[in-house]
């Protein structure tokens, strides 16, 4: 569904991705682990379009997205749910919730999106005129997948979910996460965490200095010594 | 400076001497009368660049220009005081003014658009109360100063031969670049280029920030308040909207923006070349159609802010000496963003590595960008220094001024939200 | 001794004269909030389409309300204008240089004005009735200029409340590239805001000819009580400027009365300074 071919990228001078390959097949779910600096973010960011791949080729479901600008790439069923959450802090949570259904072709089905969004999460509806700054740790991230779901999207990024939450919280998190993928979206996780992140996910990448220095199941990847050693935890 | 530019230097400053004494026809009157006029108004446009190259911007000068013209006109003409001891109280009058101004600015930092915003208001509002206190001010006609009859002189400061004042302007432009020279080099410069960096973390390093800030506040007051004196003594004659008001105050602000603000003679620069324009475009137009010399001023104003906002002698100079700029170009302005703006519009030396940084507060694609303010070499934001490029991605420094600066207010706040990720991880 | 009945119709008719206030500064705190550029200008604008109403009447004999309307676009087109050919090159300029462009919009449309219409006062005849109520005497066209702005504002309330677009526009001022996550164009929503911005300095400038004479410089006498304005609720604060815009009002008109009209305008200024003193970032600004 999602192939990344030869991607590099980075800010002005600096490369942060190199010659970065990877797919994703629709239904999937993949995460992209990695340490601290590793280019994650520029990753996700390089697909959803806020930057502009430097060389290389980005395409999803055989339309080349590389160098598209995130206002068209979401139009192409690319949801990005930013690190951060990145949520309109003075808007209510039900604007948010609309802001996320901008589209046209979201609009369109907006009461049913939204319905599904509150079904998934309850808390939701229920602080739905809550100003979103206001919010939990763990309920923003909710509002931010949620408003992801609003665009109904076919791939969802997720960049580092469960930055900044209680460790209950993160294991909450990640089954939601669970419940979207059962949905039937297909997950892009990008995450420091990666013990919890592969229990959830099929496949799997390891980013290190921009490079990927490893791909496979998650399960064998999950069994690699140096990846216990060296990411236990946080 | 090397010895050769500091020889042509004063050669021109020896030609410029010179010039009252040249042969130059009939319109010689009206050649000095035009020097004369950029002599002085550069001289205030340096005034009001001691404040605007460490952020405090001011559209308000106009106010300062204002109460040191009447001020001295009027004690002239009412009381018979000599321009000598009027121009001085004047000039106090004025920093009293701007003093009361500056202290809550200061204190309570109101920097950035609100300063600006501020000071236009003062403008206004001064040039109203001038118009409004008709009866001894001769409101929007304005005040002629009364001659001083046989007694003209040293005296009174009249003089019927433009050539005194040829000097005086040249004296007071000379002594204003002194000024500015010394600012320059002083402890105030390094200081208030701190503050215009990070007024928090300045302030924690025991920089004594309202006093800095309302020093040099009273500092341009002073000297644009002189500078309005001697056009009011020059002229002979004062009104409210040509020593103040928010017209005469964009005119300054523009002269040295143009001319380039980070530099000595940048307002120099800048002001002989609005007023030979505006000179040009009168004798060019004459009465035929009123409006038209403004129009197309105003319409060079606007496309040269658009193509040329580096100022034209700050970027010659930097082109000629290819040196780094003297002004580190990326604004900042701190109180109200907390994200330095990278991508600047003002000259980068050509070395690679300065350009933008890797995904932090300096994201190029950021909104937030900030106010123009020399900051120190030693930067410890993640603005890009001018050195050759570096093999190894520059470390972003997560500052605590950021994060000091982040939480001050809520436009801080949102333009941290803004911003690519939060500068407490690097780029992943 | 000035009677009280002279107070209260001050003081009524600095609430008339606030609605007027509040709507200008709501434009122009629109255009802050989002764009993050202080139009200088903006008030010649509002000039300019007083003189679109005036030359519409005059000229061409519309009645008096399609003349407003037709303000309204005019307003919005200048808008547009005025931010795609000045604002969008300067985007990413320092904020000095925004502000002197704007200033240099300012330059230009006075002298154009004064060129093409000269520096001639022009009002728009309106016969309209003064309304006597309990001994206080009370312009129409004032009482009207202040139940219309009134409406304008709930329309850009409910506008940017209810509408996508208008909840984009907030949402892109708070965070640009979010909102271009979720399929807005950022630059898109820019030429709205700049857009609703100029069709309010349209409504502004309907309203006030009907109470003021137009001339090249008017921009001059209400710019920088607009910038007070704004600048006391709180930049970019639509709220704050609404309540500011009716105190200064109050104090002007006030004022007025008590001494004299310029003076009215001088004593709003200083306390305008009082409260700087005491809420720097403006009365209604968040403490953060």
């Amino acid at each position: 569904m999602l192939e990344l071919s030869r991607v590099t990228a980075g800010y002005g001078a600096f490369t942060a991705l190199w010659d970065v390959s990877l797919r994703v097949s629709s239904g999937e779910a993949v995460a992209v682990v990695g340490p601290n600096g590793a280019g994650k973010t520029t990753l996700l960011r390089a697909i959803s379009g806020l930057i502009a791949p430097r060389a290389g080729r980005v395409t999803f479901e055989g339309a080349e997205l590389a160098g598209h600008p995130a206002y068209d790439i979401v139009a192409h069923g690319i949801a990005h749910v930013p690190e951060g959450r990145r949520l309109f802090p003075q808007l209510t949570v039900a604007e948010n919730l609309k802001m996320g259904a901008f589209l046209p072709a979201a609009r369109a089905h907006f009461h049913e999106s939204l319905e599904r969004v509150y079904t998934l999460f309850p808390v939701l509806a229920e602080r739905s005129t809550q100003r979103a700054g206001s919010l939990s740790g763990g309920e923003q991230q909710m509002l931010a997948v949620g408003r992801a779901l609003m665009s109904r999207p076919k791939l969802i990024l997720f960049d580092e979910p469960s930055m900044g939450l209680a460790p209950v919280m993160v294991l909450r998190l990640f089954d939601l996460i669970r419940r979207v993928r059962e949905e039937g979206y297909t997950i892009l996780v990008v995450e420091q965490n990666v013990r919890q992140v592969l229990k959830l996910v099929d496949r799997a990448y390891l980013l290190e200095v921009g490079r990927i220095k490893m791909e496979g199941r998650a399960a064998d990847l999950a069994e690699q010594d140096f990846v216990r050693q060296a990411y236990v935890g946080f | 400076m090397t010895t050769a530019f500091r020889v042509l230097g004063l050669l021109a400053l020896a030609a410029m001497a010179l010039i009252p004494f040249l042969p130059l026809g009939a319109a010689q009157e009206y050649i000095w009368h035009v020097i004369i006029q950029i002599f002085l108004w550069s001289f205030v446009g340096n005034a009001w660049s001691l404040m605007g190259r460490f952020g405090l911007v001011s559209l308000g000068h106009g106010a300062f220009l204002g109460v040191g013209a009447y001020a001295t006109v009027l004690l002239w003409n009412f009381y018979g005081m000599t321009p000598w001891v009027g121009v001085v109280l004047a000039v106090l009058l004025t920093v009293a003014l701007a003093l009361v101004v500056a202290y809550p600015c200061s204190r309570f930092q109101v920097v950035g658009h609100y300063f600006a915003l501020v000071t236009l208001a003062v403008g206004e509002v001064v040039r109203l109360w001038i118009v409004a206190e008709r009866d001894w001010t001769g409101g929007s006609l304005g005040v002629s100063l009364k001659t001083g009859g046989a007694a003209s002189g040293l005296w009174t400061l009249q003089f019927a031969d433009k050539r005194v004042f040829y000097y005086v302007g040249m004296a007071a432009w000379l002594f204003g670049l002194w000024v500015w020279w010394r600012v320059d080099r002083s402890m105030a410069r390094s200081a208030m280029e701190a503050i215009g960096e990070d007024e928090t973390a300045a302030a924690s390093v025991g920089i004594r920030v309202t006093r800095f800030k309302m020093g040099i506040t009273a500092l341009s007051a002073a000297l644009t308040a002189l500078g309005g004196a001697l056009l009011a003594l020059y002229l002979a004659y004062t009104n409210p909207d040509t020593l103040s008001g928010i017209g005469v105050s964009l005119r300054i602000v523009f002269a040295v923006v143009l001319g380039g603000m980070y530099s000595l003679l940048g307002p120099f620069v800048g002001t002989a070349l609005t007023i030979a324009l505006s000179e040009y475009l009168r004798i060019y137009f004459g009465i035929k159609l009123i409006g038209i010399a403004e129009t197309i001023y105003g319409l060079l104003l606007i496309i040269f802010i658009i193509f040329l906002p580096a100022g034209i002698y700050g970027s010659i100079r930097d082109a000629l000496f290819r040196r780094r700029p003297a002004a580190v170009r990326v604004p900042s302005w701190s109180g109200s963003r907390s994200a330095p703006w990278s991508r600047s519009s003002w000259p980068w030396p050509s070395w690679p590595a300065v350009a933008a940084a890797p995904p932090s507060s300096c994201a190029a694609g950021s909104r937030t960008r900030r106010w123009p303010r020399i900051a120190p070499s030693a930067s410890r934001s993640c603005r890009p220094t001018p050195r050759p490029p570096p093999s190894s991605p520059r470390p972003r420094a997560s500052s605590t001024a950021a994060t000091a600066r982040r939480s001050r207010s809520p436009r801080a706040r949102r333009a941290s939200a803004r911003s690519t990720p939060p500068p407490t991880g690097t780029p992943t | 001794m000035i009677e009280p009945i002279f107070i209260l119709e001050a003081v009524v008719n600095g609430i008339l004269l606030g609605g007027v206030l509040a709507l200008l500064a709501l434009g122009l705190n629109l255009i802050f909030g989002v764009i993050d550029i202080v139009w200088i200008a903006y008030v010649d604008i509002v000039a300019l389409c007083m003189y679109g109403v005036y030359f519409l009447v005059t000229l061409y004999g519309w009645p008096l309300w399609l003349a407003g309307l037709g303000a309204i676009v005019i307003g919005a087109g200048l808008g547009v204008l005025v931010h795609l050919l000045i604002i969008t090159p300067i985007l990413s300029s320092p904020p000095i240089n925004q502000l002197l462009a704007t200033g240099g919009l300012l330059f230009f449309i006075q002298s154009v004005a004064t060129l093409l219409w000269s520096t001639d006062h022009r009002s728009v005849r309106v016969t309209l009735p003064t309304i006597e109520v309990g001994g206080i005497f009370i312009s129409f066209s004032r009482l009207l200029a202040f139940g219309l702005s009134i409406l304008a504002m709930i329309a850009l309330y409910l506008f940017l409340k209810r509408t996508y677009t208008g909840t984009a526009i907030r949402a892109v001022s708070q965070d640009r590239e979010a909102i271009a996550l979720m399929g807005a164009r950022p630059q898109r929503l820019y030429v709205v805001t700049s857009a609703v911005g100029g069709a309010m300095a349209g409504v502004a400038g309907a309203l006030l000819i009907i109470q003021y004479a137009v001339h090249p410089y008017f921009g001059g006498a209400f710019g920088p009580l607009t910038f007070m304005i704004c600048v006391l609720g709180g930049l970019g604060n639509m709220v704050g400027a609404f309540f500011a815009a009716f105190i200064m009002a109050q104090v002007i008109s006030v004022g007025g009365v008590l001494v004299s009209t310029e003076m009215g305008y001088v004593i709003a200024f200083v306390i305008f300074i009082v409260l700087m003193f005491v809420r720097p970032g403006g009365i209604f600004a968040k403490r953060g």
